[in-house]
């Protein structure tokens, strides 16, 4: 990356609160997302990516908090802001998109009295010069019938219709940075192609940068600039979305190879790869490597120390012992 | 829900069905109505004795021929089918009956008493809305801490506390001991006043019935809102209206407190008929001159006639109440439409 970097996070722990006390869920997490860039961010359930969304957007959950670790977006370090001016933040700087549409939208106010609002929190506009911005922002989302549809209330919409609406809430104050958090998981399949495609359009015409969480490797390389794949609570490696089949890290390998295939003309659909073993939970003490156990490339060393993240060509990797370019995958 | 139909039941279904839900929950009314009105009959001809033996008790007694021509007279020597005819077509006309204990007619000491008991009542709920929102709403947002603690305390207490003993407590305070308020009655007693001298002697009045009938349900009703607002904030439109960058008092008013009104509007009518039945007690510690005290002294003094009046009366007022809580619903939820 050549130009400073719109949302820059460094060594961030997300604490959570459970039974056995404070454990950290995000366990020392950098990331660099680039001014107009796609980032995916790749992980199996309970790897944190979603509690890292949510702590980029300040909006954990009571019980989860930032333990230590800094953000900093479009150069400014929300370390200890108060809350005022995180909220502010919110909104405007960061626009957040989440997984289920059907339950995004609040049922008793019609769409437009959504929109405006979100417009309103932050410009001092008027209402009329509000709800014309809500109607160009659902032709932007590509609704039609947008006077219409303004006047309408989410339950007489279809998932499809609402993840729009809320694409145009979340970049309606023209966002450094859209965290797309699971953004087509709820959808049908056909639908899904769609609202990527038209997350896509919007950072392409408006030079935001997007941030699009997945468990989805298949995602990565035709909507991704570059991928971060994390587990167990880091990023345990950063890549170009391009290169992505040249991945160096045992656990993006095993990911790789576990993607379901298309059923070969002839002859019987091949088992699915897996990857033994299991994620640790959080909090679980972690001494060496967090993926050791299920690794085919473990060694002594993998046990006793965490890797550090090392350059291998434009990749940031935490291995020991990081593939080749062009190295067959080998699981164990 | 599917993504493939979103024309079909596009935005504009909605205005269409608006006169006809109303319509139709009228006509919903009637059956429970003509319920009503066949319980106030039965409660009528369950009583021992009917209004010919009484009237001619009434005129010192007389013979069997007497009784039988008064009976003749109303009717009553028809089967109990064509009396119950009779009886309807009396009540759609106004016509009640009599109550020879007060020698007035139902219907005008049923007229007269409903204005104050619609006042007690209608501000009792009033109260009782406004400070169980606010003080729910607080305990949720405070949920925990102190304030949300203290707040489930009184509510407790208040709960706990039966109506008259509340009432009786209040009146010694406020009434006896501070002389601020007066401890009974409708309207000071000496000089007609008129106009606004007589609205601010009501009011007064009001105060200390209103606050002992309201309190109970504003401890019902802040533990619904708070119990409420927690599930709500819960949500993920509520995540949704955080991540807009909202402040937190908008959040809690447009997202939570709205969507909380949708059963708590259902507790309200739910209650309705236990708020006239609360009203009894407060106005007989209050000596507030309402139906629930007419009432009382119906069954005391077995005034059959005004009793079922007064049972028709209060059951048309609950179902009234239900009505208009019914179509409350259907302005604050946009989703309700009538099957």
């Amino acid at each position: 990356m050549n130009a400073a970097p719109v949302l820059s996070v460094r060594d961030l722990k997300v604490g959570v609160r459970s039974a056995r006390g404070e454990v950290d869920a995000v366990r020392g997490l950098d990331l660099d997302v680039a001014r107009g860039e796609t980032l995916a961010l790749v992980g199996e359930s309970g790897c944190g990516k979603s509690l890292t969304a949510l702590a980029l957007a300040g909006l954990l959950p009571d019980g989860a908090r930032i333990r230590s670790g800094t953000i900093v977006l479009g150069g400014v370090s929300i370390e200890g802001l108060p809350e005022r001016r995180l909220r502010r933040l919110r909104g405007q700087r960061v626009g957040m998109v989440f997984q289920d549409p059907m339950a995004a939208l609040n049922p008793v106010l019609t769409i437009g009295e959504q929109i405006v609002e979100a417009i309103r929190a932050h410009r001092s506009v008027s209402r009329a010069q509000a709800r014309s911005e809500a109607e160009s922002l659902l032709a932007r989302v590509r609704l039609r019938e947008g006077a219409q549809l303004l006047q309408a209330f989410p339950h007489q919409l279809s998932g499809g219709m609402r993840q729009r609406i809320l694409i145009a809430i979340a970049i309606a104050n023209r966002p450094d940075v859209l965290i797309a958090d699971e953004p087509t998981t709820a959808l049908d399949a056909t639908v899904q192609a769609e609202i990527l495609a038209l997350l896509d359009e919007l950072r392409r015409d408006s030079g935001m940068a997007l941030v699009l969480i997945t468990h989805d490797l298949g995602l990565v390389s035709r909507w991704a600039d570059r991928v971060a794949v994390m587990y167990a609570g880091r990023a345990v490696e950063t890549r170009s979305a391009a290169t992505l089949a040249d991945a160096a890290h045992p656990y993006t390998r095993a990911l790789l190879a576990a993607r379901p295939r298309r059923r070969p003309l002839r002859g019987p659909r091949p088992r699915l790869a897996e990857i033994s073993g299991r994620v640790p939970l959080p909090g679980e003490a972690i001494s060496g490597c967090a993926f050791a156990d299920r690794c085919a490339a473990m060694t002594a060393l993998c046990r006793r120390q965490a890797p550090e993240t090392q350059r291998l060509g434009d990749a940031g990797v935490a291995c020991h012992h990081p593939f080749a370019p062009r190295r067959e995958v080998a699981l164990p | 829900m599917t993504s493939a139909a979103p024309a079909a039941t596009g935005p504009s279904a909605r205005p269409h069905s608006t006169g006809r839900y109303v319509g139709l929950r009228l006509l919903q009314m009637v059956p429970t109505l003509l319920l009503i009105l066949v319980t106030a009959f039965l409660l009528l001809k369950l009583a021992p004795g009917d209004a010919a033996q009484v009237l001619a008790g009434d005129s010192g007694g007389g013979d069997a021929a007497y009784i039988a021509t008064l009976r003749q007279r109303f009717g009553l020597d028809q089967p109990i089918a064509i009396q119950l005819l009779l009886y309807a077509r009396n009540v759609l006309t106004g016509e009640l009956g009599f109550s020879f204990r007060n020698n007035m007619p139902v219907a005008e000491l049923i007229a007269a008493r409903v204005v104050p008991t619609l006042l007690l009542t209608g501000l009792a709920l009033l109260v009782a809305v406004l400070l169980g929102v606010a003080g729910g709403v607080t305990a949720a947002l405070t949920r925990g801490r102190l304030a949300d603690r203290l707040i489930g305390a009184i509510a407790l207490l208040l709960y706990a506390t039966p109506g008259f003993l509340l009432g009786i407590g209040l009146m010694i305070l406020f009434g006896v001991v501070l002389l601020w308020l007066p401890t009974g009655g409708y309207a000071d007693a000496n000089g007609a006043a008129e106009g606004w001298a007589h609205a601010g002697s009501v009011a007064r009045h009001l105060v200390l019935p209103v606050v002992t009938l309201g309190m109970l349900y504003a401890a019902i009703y802040s533990r619904f809102t708070r119990s409420a607002m927690i599930e709500i904030y819960a949500q993920d439109y509520i995540r949704t209206a955080r991540a807009k960058g909202l402040a937190p008092a908008r959040i809690a008013w447009r997202h939570g407190v709205r969507n909380a009104l949708l059963p708590l509007v259902t507790i309200i009518g739910l209650q309705a008929g236990s708020l006239l039945s609360g009203a009894i007690v407060v106005e007989t510690v209050f000596a507030w001159p309402g139906l629930g005290r007419l009432a009382f002294e119906a069954v005391q003094q077995r005034d059959y006639n005004l009793l079922s009046g007064l049972v028709l009366c209060t059951g048309a007022l609950v179902v009234i109440t239900n009505l208009i809580v019914d179509l409350l619903y259907a302005t604050l939820d946009p989703r309700v439409r009538l099957r």
